[in-house]
């Protein structure tokens, strides 16, 4: 009886650990999508306007304000393979490549999608991509990045 | 932009100089693999430093061969010897933003040299004018724009294979300018075309025999480029004119006194083609093509050099890669003609004579250049921002002016196998 009991401890472990899993991969799922200020003029992106800005060819809204794009370590692989369908490890060259020519500075990093929430609310002329349910009133959604 | 002439020598003693550069590069990896992982303070940072370098290691077991990777570097690998000075450098970057129009750039690198030393070069420093997405000037210590994977060729991080183009890129040695540059942008169907135009006071040395400075002259060139996220395509053309190039009147003087003094008018013809200018130019399309793992790249180029006895050539490079995860194999392959006019010198056989006829043979080939690379290899990425690279190059040359024999002279009919290992970091 002992080792049964045993048995279910461990069978109810692995199931527990194996809900984890899935909840975490469900998680990770998300949907991503490009965010702005709410009041930055912005209102919707088109995929080909946020490429622009993403490869560095284009900075400035179509009413000319400078935009100023952020990078989110969390979700930066699947943002670039999303919209690029690139691995990151060549935006990581490309972008190396405008630098250390003087042409343009890559987007500023930041390490978390809270921070890029918090960056984008308070900086009227940023943009910056998080999972979709992390999406809150301080921000607006100007694109939907199917996965 | 390319090529040298000055026959002067130039003792070599990289060894001790070179473990130093080393241990700078490898601090530099170290410090930037910490400032790598940085959040940027704040949005209102002006500024920002940043940096990259390359720790290479080359071999081949070729006898009487010494690989170089370019002709800037004055000396090349011996067979059965680890070769640590041809790919490392390092170099670090300050990026200010002053305010929404104007930035300001410095770049230093340090780089085996081609006066054999490892002193840090400014590479870029310019103030930079963009009042829009479409308008960019930009003045001061600049870079030739001739390069397909952006405009340098000293970060190795942002290059698939180990060299860029090893047989063309390898013979530019004068590519930058104190000078000005002026992009426009045009959207244009699908893409985006840039014209560039720029101009300036030319800069730069050379070590294809022996050290040659660069002396005054004036630096020409334009680029169109038409390009979307996946393709680009891209023409240059571009020019260096020196008005003043004394680099062979010690030989024309020669030339001019054995003619009268042994009544050779040949040789007396030879001194006259000795011009005291010297001009080169180069042209070239390029073509690259990315989509999801795959990678295509195209140059042709072609140089005309008017410098005695004048060389007109073609060089071209192509490379293709795919990348499986980290792991990205590629497949590269350089092939270089360069002709010289043929200018004859008939000397009689005195051993008075033989110095200058060794001289004389030595000045109208010192570009001549017949030879292809195949080279195969693997990029991995190691950590984010670094790169590990593994190539074999199979080198064959008729005449190559970039390699050398173990008499510092360009090798002649040979073939070699090159093994690199490079460290490519950025941060």
């Amino acid at each position: 009886m002992p080792r049964r009991s045993g048995s279910l401890v461990h069978a109810a472990a692995h199931a527990f650990g194996a809900a984890c899993l899935l909840f975490s991969l469900a998680a990770s799922a998300t949907g991503l999508v490009v965010i702005a200020h709410p009041e930055s003029g912005l209102v919707n992106l088109s995929r080909s306007q946020v490429i622009q800005y993403y490869t560095g060819r284009a900075k400035s809204a179509p009413g000319g304000e400078p935009v100023a794009m952020i990078d989110v370590e969390p979700a930066r692989a699947r943002f670039y393979q999303a919209l690029l369908g690139r691995d990151v490890a060549e935006i990581d060259a490309y972008w190396a490549r405008l630098k250390f020519s003087g042409q343009t500075l890559p987007p500023m990093l930041v390490l978390t999608d809270e921070a890029a929430l918090e960056r984008v609310a308070r900086q009227r002329n940023a943009i910056a991509y998080i999972n979709e349910d992390k999406v809150d009133k301080r921000v607006r959604v100007v694109l939907k990045l199917d996965q | 932009m390319f090529i040298g002439q000055r026959m002067d020598k130039l003792p070599v003693s990289l060894c001790l100089t070179t473990r130093r550069r080393l241990l700078l590069a490898c601090g530099v990896l170290f410090a930037s693999m910490t400032a790598a992982v940085a959040e940027p303070a704040d949005e209102a940072a002006q500024w920002r430093v940043s940096g990259f370098g390359t720790l290479g290691l080359v071999y081949h077991d070729e006898d009487n061969f010494r690989f170089r990777r370019s002709i800037e570097q004055p000396d090349g690998v011996k067979n059965g010897t680890l070769g640590t000075g041809v790919d490392s450098s390092a170099g670090l970057q300050i990026d200010g933003q002053l305010n929404q129009d104007w930035s300001v750039m410095a770049q230093g690198v340090s780089r085996q040299r081609a006066d054999g030393d490892w002193d840090p070069s400014l590479t870029w420093g310019f103030v930079k004018y963009a009042p829009n997405d479409d308008f960019v000037l930009r003045f001061g210590r600049l870079g030739m724009d001739l390069y397909l994977d952006g405009d340098s060729r000293h970060v190795g991080y942002t290059f698939t294979t180990v060299r860029p183009a090893p047989l063309i890129y390898g013979l530019i040695a004068f590519d930058t300018y104190d000078g000005a540059e002026l992009s426009v942008r045009h959207d244009l169907g699908p893409g985006q075309s840039w014209l560039k135009v720029y101009g300036g006071r030319s800069r730069g040395d050379s070590a294809l025999l022996s050290y040659y400075k660069l002396p005054r002259a004036t630096t020409l060139g334009t680029t169109y480029e038409w390009s979307t996220h996946e393709l680009m395509l891209s023409a240059t053309l571009a020019q260096i004119h020196a008005r003043e190039d004394d680099a062979f009147s010690s030989l024309a003087s020669s030339l001019r006194s054995v003619g009268s003094t042994y009544g050779i008018a040949q040789a007396s013809e030879r001194a006259d083609d000795i011009r005291g200018t010297s001009r080169i130019r180069f042209g070239g399309v390029a073509a690259s093509w990315e989509r999801g793992p795959y990678s295509l790249k195209g140059v042709v180029a072609w140089l005309d050099y008017q410098a005695f006895p004048d060389y007109h050539g073609w060089m071209s490079d192509y490379t293709a890669a795919y990348r499986i995860g980290k792991w990205k194999p590629f497949v590269s392959y350089s092939r270089s003609i360069i002709k010289a006019v043929d200018r004859p010198l008939a000397l009689p056989s005195v051993a008075a004579l033989a110095p200058l006829a060794t001289r004389y043979q030595q000045v109208v080939g010192r570009l001549r250049d017949d030879e292809y690379t195949f080279g195969l290899g693997v990029r991995y990425e190691l950590a984010r921002n670094t790169a590990l690279k593994f190539q074999l190059d199979h080198i064959k040359a008729k005449r190559s002016l970039m390699q050398l024999d173990d008499d510092g002279q360009q090798t002649r009919d040979s073939r070699a196998n090159v093994f690199t290992v490079t460290l490519d970091y950025v941060f």
